[in-house]
């Protein structure tokens, strides 16, 4: 369909919207003139267009239609019910060929006879009496036009009125406030919006040194991020797009293999960017086929197994932070460990040696492979062993992962987690050998700094393998330097920084040691050429603020190109020991800070960000410190008094540990971060009321800062104005 | 050369931008007489003006009155109507329009047209 024939649908679709609620309108005002002006103009201009795209069984119904409009606008007939009536029909009619034109490039072979003969009928008042059956005999051309009517339309056209006005009612309210808007042209707004963030990181890093101008830089930081999330939500569908697909697929499939299932969607609301539901249409349809085929067993089986005979597939969405969990769960028959292992040595994918080797956790992983399955027959809905590896390469490709969760008997979760947006991600930007690197943050889990002088104690070699012991637990290392080759043996200078990025990519955790760090940014993706995509390593390139090129590091492909073995220690224990217990320890371990020469601890699993910044940047809402952090305005706690001690000092540094509390989020000033601890218990102590209580963290008795009790700000919508007033007045 | 195409189809005007501006001529939009007429006051030159008849806020007929009162005496315009216009061409010739267009139209019809006003070469 070319452009003109589409600008003609639309614009047409538009006008009859217009045309509708003008009808609804005018059966409460009959002579509204600039009603009636306008239901004339939105067919005229119908039948003035159609014209040039010869669209001719159009033409002469909006021509009909144009006729007996033109006599109510110049006020020759007046709006009764069965004009009003006709009038809808017309729109209908006029609605049902412009579908028929959008679906079939043409319009179709209907007949508009008796339509047209009707609302030439409308024309005259006097032949309206002709519409009651007792007086059909008065006018033989009116009576074999009659005979052609729908029999709704003669017997009771009042009748289907209240109901129609109603559904109108309600389609109108939705039509006002929504707006069609082309794909191409949210594609290029999110482009153009792409190429915002770079020019606002690069304004950003151009005025941090110039006071006169950071007001107005922050401002245009807040202006773009908003836009930026405004275009994004224009560009995000509910879930539910393709969740309702599932019902139908799962009826249909439970029918084929004479399944018993009870299917629960929930989150069905949540929404992801349009391209991204596109992605994972297929590997959720695939999940669902999975879970019929190979995870929920017949109802004989089922009851042998002491289970209910019907089987239950819960389809679930959820957001989490930037990224929408997606999962598929169905409480079957799990997935058999050592049926995989002895598949996947029979495929040929593993050795027996290696596979005796493997963690649960990671044989279970092998079912991405390509070329796995473990159907004891191939059906023909699944288990060609196809499947998994593309539904893990689908949802790896739009950035997002792939976890499955399985114990026999149970049942099987497969999750997806994909990013909220693809073109526009925070990362981590580090360096090596003077080069700088994308790190996406998603794949980021912390990042450790080792000084020079503890450099070759701290990072221990087996064979030619180097690991780092990280609280007790041996990490694989991987330089990037020596990956990359960007620097020979005797370039690598002896008394420099190490700082190792902990990521986790693909199920493999890993450490990626590089020599420096710079600022997280939120980079904008842009695609690779074909050259350097194949070196494999790299997911994509982007500017950064300082104007410098940089690639986006592949975590993923570097753990495999490493040859980084899958990790599941950490994951076996959290799926085989009590959960309860592995939460009571991630919970037990804390950020040491140092505040005014005191140490303290944060818990690390609510710890968000630490950043650094100039005290200037704490802005102050009464007596109460506040950090706009990312357009957002979090109260800092400053009960070691960091803010007090830089107080005449504008240029002073100082670090903000950023920690979520609940919903809300709030700001610790702390003067440096220590380390990294894990803690025994939580002593119950009570020393100070903004301590939640003790704990002994490197042998000293540390007091853990209680997060819910840093004071609220005043009231955030007054916070808000006050705030917004303050800028406008420096501006 | 410079042509203002005032209907308020966007599907008309962008048909009547393609042929004018395959013509090599210039063309600007607006969707109603008021804004048309808005154009010409702006300060812009133009030396055509393609004009529907029925528009909203102000229809063709009254823009063509207005602005040939406001001394735009010298720019062509082109009635842009319909054949259930027809009796409305008399008025709007008398009011000072040059020429009137029949929807629907092509390309020929058209550069017939400004060939017949001498603004482009049959």
């Amino acid at each position: 369909m070319d452009d003109l024939t589409r600008e003609f649908l639309i614009e047409s679709q538009e006008g009859l919207d217009r045309m509708e609620r003008c009808l609804t309108d005018l059966e409460e005002q009959p002579d509204g003139t600039a009603l009636l002006a306008e239901i004339f103009r939105s067919v005229h201009t119908i039948k003035g267009t159609t014209g040039f795209l010869g669209f001719k069984r159009l033409e002469r119904l909006a021509h009909a239609g144009e006729n007996l409009l033109g006599l109510l606008r110049d006020g020759k007939l007046s709006a009764s019910a069965p004009v009003i009536t006709g009038l809808l029909q017309l729109l209908d009619g006029l609605r049902s060929i412009l579908r028929t034109i959008e679906a079939e490039n043409h319009e179709g072979e209907g007949e508009d006879a008796e339509l047209i003969c009707r609302l030439e009928q409308l024309q005259t008042p006097a032949q309206l009496a002709v519409m009651r059956p007792a007086l059909v005999s008065t006018a033989v051309t009116s009576a074999s036009a009659l005979e052609m009517l729908p029999v709704s339309a003669l017997s009771a056209p009042e009748e289907c009125e209240p109901d129609a006005a109603r559904s109108r009612a309600q389609a109108n309210s939705a039509a006002e406030s929504t707006l069609r808007v082309d794909v191409t042209l949210l594609n290029r707004m999110m482009n153009l919006v792409g190429e915002l963030v770079l020019t606002r990181n690069q304004v950003l890093q151009a005025t941090a040194s110039d006071p006169a101008l950071t007001l107005l830089s922050r401002r245009l930081d807040m202006v773009t991020a908003d836009l930026r999330e405004s275009v994004m939500k224009a560009r995000m569908q509910p879930v539910s797009n393709i969740f309702s697909k599932m019902p139908r697929i799962v009826r249909d499939l439970s029918q084929t293999l004479h399944r018993r299932v009870r299917l629960q969607m929930e989150g069905q609301e949540t929404e992801l960017d349009k391209s991204l539901l596109e992605a994972i249409k297929d590997p959720l349809t695939h999940a669902v086929r999975n879970a019929l085929d190979h995870g929920i067993e017949p109802p004989a089986v089922r009851e042998a197994a002491g289970k209910a005979p019907e089987g239950t597939l819960r389809l679930r969405a959820a957001q989490q932070g930037s990224h929408v969990i997606v999962e598929v769960s169905d409480d079957g028959a799990g997935i058999a460990v050592d049926k995989i292992r002895a598949k996947a040595i029979e495929c040929g994918l593993i050795t027996a040696v290696r596979a005796a080797q493997l963690s649960e956790r990671e044989l279970l992983q092998l079912i991405f492979l390509p070329g796995f399955s473990t159907a004891a027959q191939i059906t023909s809905v699944s288990g060609r062993g196809v499947g998994m590896d593309v539904v893990r390469t689908n949802v790896e490709k739009i950035g997002g992962k792939v976890e499955i969760d399985a114990r026999v008997g149970k049942g099987t979760t497969l999750r997806l987690r994909i990013p909220l947006t693809l073109a526009i991600i925070p990362a981590l930007i580090v360096r090596s050998v003077g080069q700088s690197f994308a790190l996406p943050q998603g794949a980021l889990s912390e990042l450790v700094r080792i000084p020079p002088e503890q450099a070759a104690s701290a990072i221990e070699w087996i064979e030619a393998a180097p690991l780092y012991r990280l609280r007790g637990k041996l990490l694989p290392l991987v330089f990037l330097d020596r990956l990359l080759v960007l620097a020979t043996e005797r370039e690598r200078a002896a008394g420099r920084d190490h700082f190792i990025a902990v990521l986790d990519a693909d199920g493999r955790r890993f450490g990626l040691v590089v020599d420096g760090l710079a600022d997280p940014e939120e980079i904008v993706v842009k695609p690779l050429s074909a050259v350097l995509k194949d070196i494999g390593l790299y997911s994509g390139a982007t500017v950064l603020g300082n104007g410098d090129l940089a690639l986006i590091l592949d975590p993923g492909a570097i753990a495999m190109r490493a040859g980084v073995a899958m990790s599941g220690e950490e994951d076996t224990a959290r799926h085989t020991a009590d959960d309860a217990a592995t939460t009571a320890a991630r919970a037990a371990e804390y950020l040491l800070v140092e505040a005014a020469g005191r140490q303290a601890a944060v818990p690390l699993a609510e710890v968000l960000r630490i950043e650094q910044l100039s005290v200037s940047r704490i802005e102050y809402i009464g007596y109460r410190p506040v950090l706009n952090f990312a357009g957002q305005l979090l109260p800092v706690e400053d009960t070691g008094g960091v803010l007090a001690a830089v107080q005449n000092n504008p240029e002073a540094q100082i670090v903000v540990v950023i920690c979520r509390d609940g919903s809300r989020h709030v700001g610790i000033a702390v003067s440096h971060v220590l380390d990294v601890a894990a803690g025994g218990d939580l002593l119950d102590a009570g020393t100070s009321q903004r301590s939640s209580g003790v704990t002994l963290l490197r042998n000293r008795v540390t007091g853990v800062v209680d997060l819910s009790a840093v004071a609220q700000l005043p009231a955030c919508e007054s916070a808000a104005g006050e705030w917004s007033q303050l800028t406008e007045t420096v501006r | 050369m410079r042509a203002l195409i005032v209907d308020d189809s966007r599907f008309v005007r962008g048909y009547l931008r393609s042929l004018l501006e395959e013509m090599g001529i210039e063309c600007e939009e607006a969707g109603d007489g008021l804004t048309g007429l808005d154009l010409l006051h702006s300060g812009s030159l133009f030396n055509l003006v393609l004009v529907d008849w029925n528009m909203p806020l102000m229809n063709g007929f009254d823009m063509l009155q207005r602005m040939r009162a406001e001394g735009f005496a010298s720019v062509r315009v082109i009635m842009v109507t319909t054949e259930s216009e027809n009796e409305s061409i008399q008025r709007a010739i008398e009011a000072g329009a040059d020429e009137y267009l029949m929807k629907p139209f092509d390309d020929e019809a058209l550069s017939e047209k400004l060939a017949m006003l001498g603004l482009v070469e049959n």
